[in-house]
């Protein structure tokens, strides 16, 4: 229960009831050791421990961005101003993006290291916002970085950040970060609170602190809700049901609503996960990127994903549902991993598509 | 950065780990505390020591839902502590007892070992929190703490035998409901 710890601070207890117990400086410092291990781990896959295997089993990761050379970069900087576009040209699905992009110029300096923010964008569910770092540190090439949001004034409304840092220069740096508001979070504008409490050097740990503050006060790209009527698509007791689509200027989004019902496909595999392909009716395919998800784990799930910019002329789409039955490697924490390249067992299950007629 | 009794609870639901120190170096002793008080008649060697990291575990991973100062804070942890004792505590009966000793109970052990067969703890709660705010209070203090209905009802001020009867009519709703039903658990 998501509550029981709230409700943990209206029950009165007599802390008098309880002794101190002896605890020696050895036994504080185990702890010490054994939580910082545990809680680094937590740290680091918070988010991933649900999605890992959605997003592993599509390929989607930043990874495949950190191979980006500075060099290119550095080349590109003088011309172009524009964040979004620099990473656009290793990232497919952010392509696109800077026309839409409303430019700031927002600079803020701490411990010797300045960030420029030049640059965001919004399109009701994500946040982009792109900046500049000058620093007198070296942070390596690709640098770590602390982040904290609200999002008009709330602290934890969302579901999930992600940050690209790229070397441009000598102790210069190129940074994106992905704000993903949670599930039921839709605005159509919202206030920013953007605050960086420290950069750090991946290889060296080397790390700056400071304070660096931003507001932005974003207004959403003109979308187009959809609300989709047409029935769940079926088969093998999994089930796939569109409930909405957002067509925006750069992207369309769709949430969808997966069941899973069949025990003994359940029992067989260790991740059943499930995938929309999409295509228009003039056959153009899109990609997509998770942008949520949330579920009961009784066998419903929701899921939010991001698709390119829809073709202009395209007037229907073909969402063809499709369930991954993967076996998993399972580590110490219990969290199951979907390696891509591992040569673990996996079956795919076509469900029968689901047609939407785009809205004029 | 200095973590001091103003300031741990900030840091600590800021997600820093000095702030995670701070919470052993001065709550250590009184978790350990309820802890012992708990499981020290079983007789185990290491339970108590994962129980305790598991409580400082949970007091990190849900501190942003923790409201108050540091002496609500005391009471907080007081709780999440007196909670993995006894969920701890009845895995280690669990262990112990073979099924078969369990036929004559009371009315309100039988619901105890009926929650027992349910395995997760985690389903429990998922239970609970289909019940009406108030009868979820009650369950998680009588069940999951359990706290006496005498103490209940002195805390909610409510009679003994109004507890008793709203602990009840939940456990009969819980039995019509053990079936499944769907509760939103974030991912």
């Amino acid at each position: 229960m998501k509550n029981l710890f709230k409700h943990f601070n209206d029950i009165d207890i007599d802390v008098n009831e309880f002794e101190e117990a002896d605890v020696t400086e050895f036994e504080k410092a185990q702890f010490k050791r054994d939580l910082k291990r545990q809680v680094s781990k937590t740290k680091n896959r918070k988010w991933m421990k649900g999605v890992a295997a959605v997003c592993l089993s599509l390929g989607i990761g930043t990874a495949s961005l950190i191979g980006l050379s500075y060099t290119t970069f550095a080349h590109d900087i003088p011309i172009v101003n524009s964040i979004i576009k620099l990473f656009s040209t290793k990232d497919k699905i952010i392509s696109g993006y800077e026309e839409f992009a409303d430019q700031q110029h927002l600079v803020a300096e701490s411990n010797g290291t300045t960030i420029t923010v030049n640059e965001s964008l919004f399109d009701s569910k994500k946040f982009l916002v792109g900046y500049y770092i000058e620093t007198d540190r070296d942070l390596g090439e690709h640098p770590e970085i602390e982040t904290t949001f609200k999002v008009d004034g709330r602290e934890h409304a969302l579901f999930h950040t992600e940050h690209i840092i790229e070397k441009v220069g000598p102790n210069k740096y190129a940074g994106l970060t992905t704000a993903i508001l949670n599930l039921s979070n839709q605005l159509e504008q919202a206030n920013f609170e953007f605050h960086i409490s420290s950069l750090s050097n991946r290889d060296t740990k080397e790390m700056v602190q400071g304070s660096w503050d931003f507001e932005i006060d974003a207004k959403a790209t003109e979308n187009k809700v959809q609300i989709v009527e047409a029935p769940a698509s079926k088969k093998a007791d999994l089930g796939i049901k569109i409930n909405e689509v957002i067509y925006t200027p750069i992207s369309f989004i769709v949430n969808y609503t997966e069941t899973q019902k069949n025990e003994m496909l359940k029992e067989k595999w260790d991740v059943i996960s499930s995938d929309l392909n999409v295509k228009d009716n003039l056959g153009n395919t899109y990609t997509s990127r998770l942008t949520g998800g949330t579920g009961n784990g009784q066998g419903f799930m929701e899921y939010v994903f991001t698709y390119e910019k829809l073709h202009p002329d395209a007037k229907t789409l073909i969402f063809t549902p499709i369930f991954k039955l993967m076996e998993a490697e399972i580590d110490e924490n219990g969290v199951k991993w979907v390696n891509p390249d591992s040569d673990l067992k996996m079956e795919i299950i076509e469900l029968s598509d689901i047609i939407i007629k785009i809205p004029k | 950065m200095k973590i001091d009794e103003q300031n741990f609870i900030k840091y600590l639901q800021a997600g820093k780990e000095h702030a995670l120190d701070y919470v052993i170096d001065h709550y250590l002793p009184l978790i350990k505390g309820v802890v012992l008080k708990i499981l020290g008649p079983l007789d185990i060697n290491e339970s108590p020591k994962e129980c305790c990291n598991d409580i400082l575990l949970s007091i990190w991973k849900n501190a942003k839902k923790f409201h108050g100062d540091a002496a609500d804070f005391k009471k907080w942890v007081c709780v999440i502590a007196k909670y993995k004792a006894i969920d701890y505590y009845r895995m280690e009966m669990k262990k112990k007892e073979s099924p078969s000793l369990n036929i004559e109970l009371t009315l309100a052990e039988s619901i105890m070992y009926e929650n027992s067969f349910l395995e997760e703890q985690e389903e429990i709660q998922v239970i609970i929190s289909s019940l009406k705010p108030v009868d979820q209070k009650i369950f998680i203090m009588r069940y999951l703490l359990d706290f006496d209905t005498e103490e209940i009802a002195r805390q909610l001020e409510m009679t003994k035998s109004a507890i008793d009867n709203r602990l009840y009519h939940g456990r009969k709703k819980l039995k019509k409901d053990l079936g499944g039903m769907p509760i939103e658990k974030s991912v």
